[in-house]
């Protein structure tokens, strides 16, 4: 995980459908090996982009551009069939360093009625004797391609001067053979990673009626984009969603003939892969690795650039082209793509959740894609992976009956453990697994902790060393947990008072929209002395039954039930609807109401709590940067029914 | 905005430039243990009494002067209650200080007339970036898209400023320029050049690296498109602005086309563009291992990618937009790209034997008609041997004052070696070789 932060998971059962019968479709043309067969499409397509100038207005381009379709081909009949290609795709063909791949190249600049033309692939560094002679339209090549270096590379069709222009180039990565960094060298490490594909458009010559026979004396470029984009639009390129500490990778790809010196502000660019020579500190005099604000490509060049970010919550550091070639009047440049910090850093992470629902059947949900249906209770613990969701912890398997709920979890990514807390009070299971659990009932605010690997299940925290008093209101329905230092971050399912700390006789308490924590006196051990304190106060988010702007009752309330925090971001769910009246006032963050009120958020929506910063001691001033719809467990099935997530734990 | 006449005398200003400039260039050279009178001209601006290193600028338009006997209309940073000038004034600070910048557009006053100092530029914001730093706060103004801007202050009313601060923490050679509608303003000449020395002193590019504080050079490049500028002023503003009809005439160093770029800083025939870029250095004796080497900083600061190579030595590069190099690189060409400066070392060590009188190989005296440039004029000594010089024959007027050597020091995009199509002219300078010691009064 780490790539695309924020975008909403869904549809990956098709995309796992067509994967199987992709590999079916490869084998049966004949090639060795599934992994390394490449697909691509070369096809006429069109383009929308904000008319740079004349802004407000829609132009649509003309272009050729190259689609991959290894992973979306139908199984039988032409492999491009309902392709469509995207232009400046900056999507890369992902290769492995050593491997060899066979690249099958299906020239369809003919469809659409046109007479296409004859194209080549040509793989910058990686290719080796140029093909002079091209796949004819209509026609189906192979080339191959051995993925010696690792870094980004460009590719393109070179058989004629007009293809680049035209838009027939894309963008191969090579991952080193071990993932997480643009090199394998350790200063290309990275945390996310952006592709920006760099060109530029004569509408002259992608409008020609034949635009092979425009002279190229005559081609000057008056648009200039990023990722088929340009900047001033409705089809912004998107930002760059980081938190401060990531080390974004940028593969720079300078497709356009212009050259560009592509500059930052605010933030250093270090170089680590220039042209397909590794930047890591043991090359030659001149290929080390260089802190610079402006890198220069020329036409056809890339580089790998690792950006730290710094910063607080709401900046924004534009990435550019410092030529400033703009068509637009009174504009910053079209180039140029913002680092924002904070706002849709979100979920990244596997997500374990479960459910308040008895049984919720995922349809075709499951890693084996169609016909996989993934069955969950309310004592069964879910993990969404980003690409499919399976059963992560069945309940009745480990002896816990089926009548219980589990409605507070925390994943322990290091150990595979779980801590969890049930919606109501359970006799303790007699199965063997539970024999360390003394007591004859679990408290519904006691926290349980399942040892993945022994396969056993012990108290981690019992309620009364906090000072809950086991009723409904004091039950724990959100929890996450630092096994290091033996806190406990919990939210409850109603208001609660209890010792500010062990033994004292000033009260502490919280509501249901609040997350405390148990901060035990020596780490690591949970069930001794500690203190409570109060970490997040959401009704200065307006989660609360009361409108503190205007004094009135909310239309309903929010109780927070499933919770998840990260260093910088809140996650969390809620226990029911929560909406508000067409009159109501919410504080800003949150969407506005329109004249019918607004529904926040289904019971299945996990919510973000983007940068949350606790207010200074005594002050009611939480903030969260902004608010975000993070995910919607309901979309990871098909058949509609709705769940309600009670418990929720990321990474 | 005041609408200004064109300056009709500046033709005869011009004509006279080119011996004027140059004499002034050479006269100010003789005492070689003095600095060079086109070294760097550094504001290290106030001490704040919290210690902040403090600069005040103001946006401003005016003219400044082509050898071709034109002027353009241009916007600049300016020196709080200062003059336009171009470029921007060259901040300069010491790793560790706090800088801070207050930005201001100043109203135009109609009745201060067409010669007023004090006005501001007619764009609705500007704004000031500092490309390469980090932790650039800015306080007052309005956000714009990279950082708050301010609008021109109304008359009599309120100055409407932003204050820009951060740390220099790493020490180099950096650009300051507009951050509002850059394609605009930079072109309109909106940048300037900043320095910070490394803790080791002012006498040190980066740690480690010494260079000769009598020569120590910046060297900032910038394009003009006269046709936008001369829009800009006629319309008082940049609402018809096309930046894809740009189509440079004119290329500058410091603000200044060649030959203008040889003439001393402060050089009365440029009013408006006090900065010189002739690297002056002294060759070293082979003996002398201490005297650090000349420093040139170049600062890519239009919107334009510019290959620059002096002739007749190589460089050493040290440093790329305000980082050490890893490693010294020996360079020739090197493409100074939109938004980058480099720092280079540039020492003169009896370089091809070329070394008093005598050279221990035998030298082609090169045949005259290839040294003498326009008017009869030359900077060939008459002598191949640095320090020497001969007789020259009559009509031929000899710019050496003691048999130094001059090269050209240039873009090779020689189509930026002209002044509205005269060349050559443009992005060029010369480096002057002075013989060791200098030359004797």
């Amino acid at each position: 995980m780490g790539t695309n932060p924020g975008r909403r998971r869904t549809g990956i059962a098709v995309v796992m459908a067509v994967l199987i019968s992709t590999a079916a479709a490869v084998a049966g043309i004949g090639t060795a090996s599934a992994q390394t067969d490449i697909h691509l499409c070369a096809l006429p397509g069109s383009a929308t982009i904000d008319d740079p100038t004349n802004p407000g207005t829609d132009l649509v381009i003309p272009f050729y551009g190259f689609v991959d379709v290894t992973t979306t081909m139908p199984a039988t009949g032409d492999p491009c069939a309902g392709a469509v290609p995207r232009f400046g795709d900056p999507t890369p063909v992902r290769m492995v360093e050593g491997q060899t791949y066979t690249v099958y190249v299906h020239n369809r600049t003919d469809a659409a009625g046109g007479t296409g033309f004859p194209i080549n692939l040509l793989v910058a560094g990686l290719s080796g004797a140029p093909d002079l002679t091209g796949v004819a339209p209509g026609g189906d090549g192979t080339y191959t391609i051995t993925a010696a270096t690792p870094g980004t590379h460009m590719f393109e069709s070179d058989l004629d001067p007009h293809h680049v222009p035209l838009g027939l180039h894309g963008v191969v990565v090579v991952d080193p053979a071990t993932p997480g960094s643009a090199t394998g060298a350790p200063n290309s490490a990275y945390d996310l990673e952006r592709v920006l594909v760099f060109h530029e458009v004569d509408m002259a010559l992608n409008t020609a009626p034949d635009p092979l026979a425009f002279p190229m004396t005559d081609w000057s470029p008056t648009i200039h984009l990023i990722n088929g984009q340009t900047r001033t639009s409705a089809y912004e390129i998107p930002p760059i969603a980081a938190v401060p500490g990531d080390r974004v990778l940028v593969r720079y790809v300078n497709a356009a003939p212009s050259n560009s010196s592509i500059a930052t502000l605010g933030l250093r660019q270090t170089v680590v892969n220039f042209d397909g020579e590794i930047y890591d500190g043991s090359g030659p005099v001149g290929e080390q690795p260089l802190d610079v604000s402006a890198v220069f490509l020329t036409s056809g060049q890339t580089a790998d650039v690792v950006i730290e970010v710094q910063g607080a919550y709401g900046d924004r550091f534009p990435i550019y082209n410092r030529n400033l070639r703009t068509s637009a009047i009174g504009d910053n440049g079209e180039q140029l793509v913002m680092i924002e910090v904070g706002v849709g850093g979100g979920l990244t992470g596997d997500v374990y959740f479960s459910l308040a629902d008895n049984v919720r059947t995922f349809r075709d949900a499951g890693p084996t894609g169609p016909g996989d249906h993934v069955t969950l209770s309310d004592e069964d613990i879910g993990v969404w992976n980003g690409t499919y969701l399976d059963k992560y912890f069945d309940g009745t398997v480990h002896g816990i009956p089926g009548s219980a709920d589990i409605d507070a979890v925390w994943h322990d990514p290091a150990t595979g453990d779980l801590y969890l807390s049930f919606r109501a009070d359970l006799a303790t299971p007699t199965d063997p697994r539970w024999a360390a659990v003394t007591k004859a009932t679990i408290d519904e605010s006691d926290v349980v902790h399942w040892n993945a690997t022994a396969d056993t299940f012990d108290i981690y925290v019992d309620h009364t060393t906090i000072g809950l008093n086991g009723s409904n209101a004091h039950d724990i329905n959100g929890l996450q947990v630092d096994p290091a230092s033996g806190e406990v971050t919990f939210t409850t399912n109603g208001s609660y008072l209890v010792p500010w700390k062990t033994g004292s006789a000033t009260l502490i308490g919280a509501r249901n929209e609040d997350i405390s924590r148990w901060v035990p006196d020596n780490p690591g051990q949970p069930n001794g002395t500690g203190r409570v304190d109060v970490v997040a106060d959401f009704s200065d988010f307006d989660m609360v039954s009361f409108n503190t702007n205007t004094n009135t009752p909310r239309t309903t309330p929010g109780n927070l039930d499933g919770i998840s925090l990260t260093a910088l971001d809140i996650f969390f769910t809620t226990t029911s609807t929560h909406s508000w009246g067409p009159t109501e006032t919410y504080l800003a963050g949150w969407p506005a109401a329109d004249a019918n009120g607004f529904v926040l958020t289904d019971r299945d929506d996990i919510l973000g709590c983007r940068g949350f910063t606790p207010a200074a001691p005594g002050t009611l001033n939480d903030t969260c940067l902004a608010f975000a719809f993070e995910l919607d467990v309901d979309t990871l099935h098909h058949n509609g029914v709705v769940a309600n997530v009670d418990a929720l734990s990321v990474g | 905005m005041r609408l200004r006449t064109r300056r009709t005398g500046a033709v005869v200003l011009t004509a006279a430039l080119g011996a004027a400039g140059l004499a002034a260039t050479l006269s100010g050279s003789s005492a070689g243990a003095q600095p060079s009178q086109s070294t760097l001209v550094c504001d290290f601006g106030t001490i704040a009494p919290d210690g902040a290193r403090e600069f005040a600028l103001e946006t401003r338009d005016g003219y400044i002067q082509t050898p071709d006997g034109n002027t353009v209309y241009m916007w600049g940073y300016a020196k709080a209650g200062g003059a336009f000038q171009a470029p921007g004034p060259t901040l300069c600070a010491d790793q560790g200080d706090t800088i801070r910048v207050t930005l201001t557009n100043p109203a135009d006053d109609p009745a201060a007339g067409p010669t007023s100092l004090t006005g501001g530029i007619p764009a609705d914001t500007t704004s000031i970036v500092f490309p390469g730093q980090s932790g650039v706060t800015a306080t007052g103004g309005q956000p714009g898209l990279f950082t708050n801007e301010v609008a021109q202050s109304p008359l009599g009313g309120p100055a409407d400023t932003v204050t820009y601060e951060f740390v220099a923490a790493e020490p180099g050679t950096y650009l300051y320029q507009s951050g509002s509608d850059p394609a605009v303003q930079i072109q309109m000449g909106l940048y300037g050049g900043l320095v910070i020395y490394p803790a080791e002193g002012r006498n040190f590019v980066y740690a480690g690296k010494e260079f000769d504080t009598r020569f120590e050079y910046l060297l900032l490049f910038h394009e003009i498109d006269p046709d936008l500028h001369t829009q800009v002023e006629l319309e008082g503003g940049v609402a018809n602005y096309d930046p894809t009809a740009r189509h440079n005439r004119y290329w500058t160093i410091n603000g200044r086309a060649m030959p203008d770029t040889i003439a001393p800083n402060f050089a009365p025939t440029l009013p408006s563009q006090p900065y010189s870029s002739l690297v002056q250095v002294q060759a070293l004796d082979p003996t002398d291992t201490t005297t650090p080497p000349a420093l040139v900083r170049y600062g890519s600061a239009g919107l334009d990618n510019h290959p620059f190579h002096p002739h007749g030595n190589h460089l050493t590069l040290v440093g790329q937009d305000g980082r050490p190099l890893p490693d010294e690189i020996e360079a020739y060409t090197k493409t100074v790209a939109a938004g980058q400066t480099y720092d280079l070392l540039v020492e003169w060590r009896d370089v091809e034997a070329w070394q008093g009188s005598g050279a221990p190989e035998a030298i082609n005296v090169p045949v005259l008609d290839n040294l003498v440039f326009k008017g009869g004029v030359t900077w060939y000594s008459g002598d191949e041997d640095l320090g020497q010089q001969q007789l020259l024959p009559n009509n031929v007027t000899s710019f050496s004052q003691c048999g130094e050597y001059y090269f050209p020091w240039h873009s090779h995009a020689l189509d930026s070696n002209q002044n509205f199509d005269e060349a050559f002219g443009g992005m060029l300078t010369l480096w002057r070789v002075d013989p060791p010691g200098g030359c004797p009064a």
